[in-house]
């Protein structure tokens, strides 16, 4: 038994009239909520790299439509990204805003719909099958609402977090468009009715639906949750509000300009966003600098190599977004955008973070058992795996953008082959303490602790 | 605000209404203070991470009690943190 346990005494302590006495651990959402999302993200990172080394002849001159490209991209944003960002969000928000869901069935409503969804999506994008596309599409579109309803209704009901719902907010709302955008883009396939009377044409509302995607949806989310996620891990207080409140708001005023400027095709306007980006993401960036260097804890260790690289990678892509406005036939540099934004930027984070997470998520159960907290060794790695992900990762995202760059294919190809590598690392990873939460909640026995 | 007062039985913190992880910190900063070898926590939630924490700084929590307001959902958590004499 571990002596840290929470072990109940007899002890009543009589804090409000008509009180009642509820287990310690009811808020704790059960295990196999948030590492459904967490096993299915990591086998769609192993995923979206291989279709990438599948079309490894197709990344550099890709400027969007159907086919593998498309496929790999939507493995990354929605079965990566976004699977990731749902899973985090589930375990973390009650934890740090105190709020109970009164019933999982929402959350495990959006997985039912969003796992198949976006599957049968990745699917049809890569049979260039638009019926396929539709159902997953609206799958998928029908689990990440039910996700933002679950996550809106914690933002309405909490006092605290205010950096992380008002990010939370903004990030929703580009929710809801993405999903709009992504299936009218399928219909348009078929029907060619996008360009007729006020609505954007197809290429507008792909780079609209691009935006949103990857800055409003994924950038603002993952943004408001580092103000939980860096002060926790880092033991820091909360970040200052005044210059946090400042980032937003430069942040949101440049996704309403680029917003506005990939809809309506007005390529000066949508540049106008990138100064506001970059003055936003420095902000934050700092901020975020600054809860690490006052955090009790100092050593961070290989996650948040990732987390910080990350960050530089969040200013790379804004540069490179401006930049493919404005010399798209320079370097590939749509696609080299594309690629910092998504498999560089977000996904280096999230990665980051979930090596974090993970381990959290075992504790917190180990605790609820009064077990003692595993060690990395219990979870399958002995930090070989991590660092293994963390120099493939590296390595591959090296390697694709020279390849994009230079418009050399077979570079692409070794590199994606090698962040299929690190994938099937942090898979590997994943799956570890996957197994570890399977022993612990079977009463199988666990390793023994020194 | 946290309030911080003394019983016979050491140290008590007031925690209510503090966004993680300020609790925390304010916690580990009173251990690290090395004033008291008995401290208790009056949360509005169970700190789980802190159990990792005390451990590393050889101290062990105890979640004494847990309590929700029936009509106004609030929770009352009381948690006893003592310096662990069997390291
Ligand atoms: C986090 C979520 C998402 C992100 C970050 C994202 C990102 C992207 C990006 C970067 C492109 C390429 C844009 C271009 O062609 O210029 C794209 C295209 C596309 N996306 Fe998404 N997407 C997301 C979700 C979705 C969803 C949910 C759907 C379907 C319902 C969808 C359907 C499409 C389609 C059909 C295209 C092709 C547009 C074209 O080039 O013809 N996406 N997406």
């Amino acid at each position: 038994m571990n002596s840290l346990g929470p072990k109940q005494s007899g002890r009543r302590h009589l804090a409000f009239p008509g009180e009642v006495l509820v287990g310690a651990h009811d808020w704790l959402i059960p295990y196999s909520i948030p590492l459904r999302f967490f096993v299915a993200a990591s086998f769609f990172q192993v995923l979206a790299w291989g279709l990438m080394a599948l079309g490894y002849g197709d990344v550099a001159g890709f400027r969007g439509g159907p086919g593998v490209i498309l496929a790999a991209l939507h493995a990354l944003t929605l079965g990566v990204l976004a699977m990731t960002a749902m899973g985090a969000a589930y375990q973390l928000l009650s934890v740090a805003s105190g709020i109970t869901l009164k019933s999982y069935f929402m959350c495990r409503l959006s997985s039912w719909a969003f796992l198949p969804g976006t599957f049968l999506l990745v699917g049809g994008m890569f049979h260039s099958n638009t019926t396929l596309m539709f159902v997953g599409g609206v799958l998928a579109v029908f689990g990440l609402l039910v996700f933002g309803a679950v996550i809106g209704w914690i933002f309405y009901k909490t006092q605290t977090l205010v950096m992380t719902v008002q990010h939370g907010w903004i990030a929703l709302a580009s929710l809801v468009l993405l999903g709009l955008a992504g299936v009218s883009l399928i219909l348009d396939f078929d029907t060619g009715f996008l360009g007729t009377s006020t609505l954007a044409a197809h290429a507008e509302l792909a780079l609209t639906h691009a935006i949103l995607g990857g800055f409003g949806f994924m950038g603002l989310m993952v943004m408001g949750f580092s103000y939980i996620l860096v002060p926790m891990f880092a033991l820091s207080p909360a970040p200052d509000p005044k210059p946090s409140t400042l980032a937003f708001g430069l942040g949101a005023l440049g996704l309403v300009l680029a917003l506005s400027g990939a809809w309506l095709g007005a390529t000066l306007l949508t540049l106008s966003a990138v100064p506001l980006g970059l003055a936003a993401a420095s902000i934050h960036i700092w901020l975020m600098f600054k809860a690490m260097r006052t955090g009790m804890k100092k050593r961070l260790g290989v996650s948040f190599v990732m987390v910080r690289l990350g960050w530089a990678l969040m200013v790379l892509a804004i540069l490179l977004g401006g930049l493919s406005l404005m010399f798209p036939e320079i370097l590939n540099m749509p696609a080299l955008f594309g690629f910092t934004l998504t498999f560089g930027w977000l996904l280096t984070f999230l990665t980051g973070v979930l090596q974090r997470i993970l381990p959290f998520l075992a504790a917190m159960h180990a605790h609820k058992l009064s077990q003692p907290a595993p060690r990395l060794s219990e979870l399958g790695q002995e930090g070989k795996v991590l660092k293994t992900h963390m120099i493939a990762h590296c390595s591959a995202l090296t390697l694709v953008a020279l390849g994009i760059a230079s418009d050399q294919d077979l570079i692409i190809l070794v590199g994606a082959l090698v962040g299929m590598v690190g994938a099937v690392s942090f898979l590997w990873f994943t799956l570890g303490v996957s197994r570890y939460l399977g022993k612990l909640y079977n009463n199988e026995p666990l390793p023994e602790q020194p | 605000m946290t309030k911080r007062w003394q019983e016979d039985d050491g140290l008590h913190l007031d925690l209510h209404g503090l966004s993680p992880p300020e609790p925390m910190i304010k916690v580990l900063q009173e251990i690290e203070g090395g004033e008291y070898n008995h401290i208790v926590l009056h949360m509005d939630r169970d700190p789980i991470h802190l159990y990792e924490e005390l451990a590393e700084r050889g101290w062990r929590g105890q979640l004494v009690s847990h309590q929700v307001d029936e009509i106004s959902g609030d929770v009352a958590v009381i948690v006893e943190l003592s310096l662990d004499t069997k390291e």
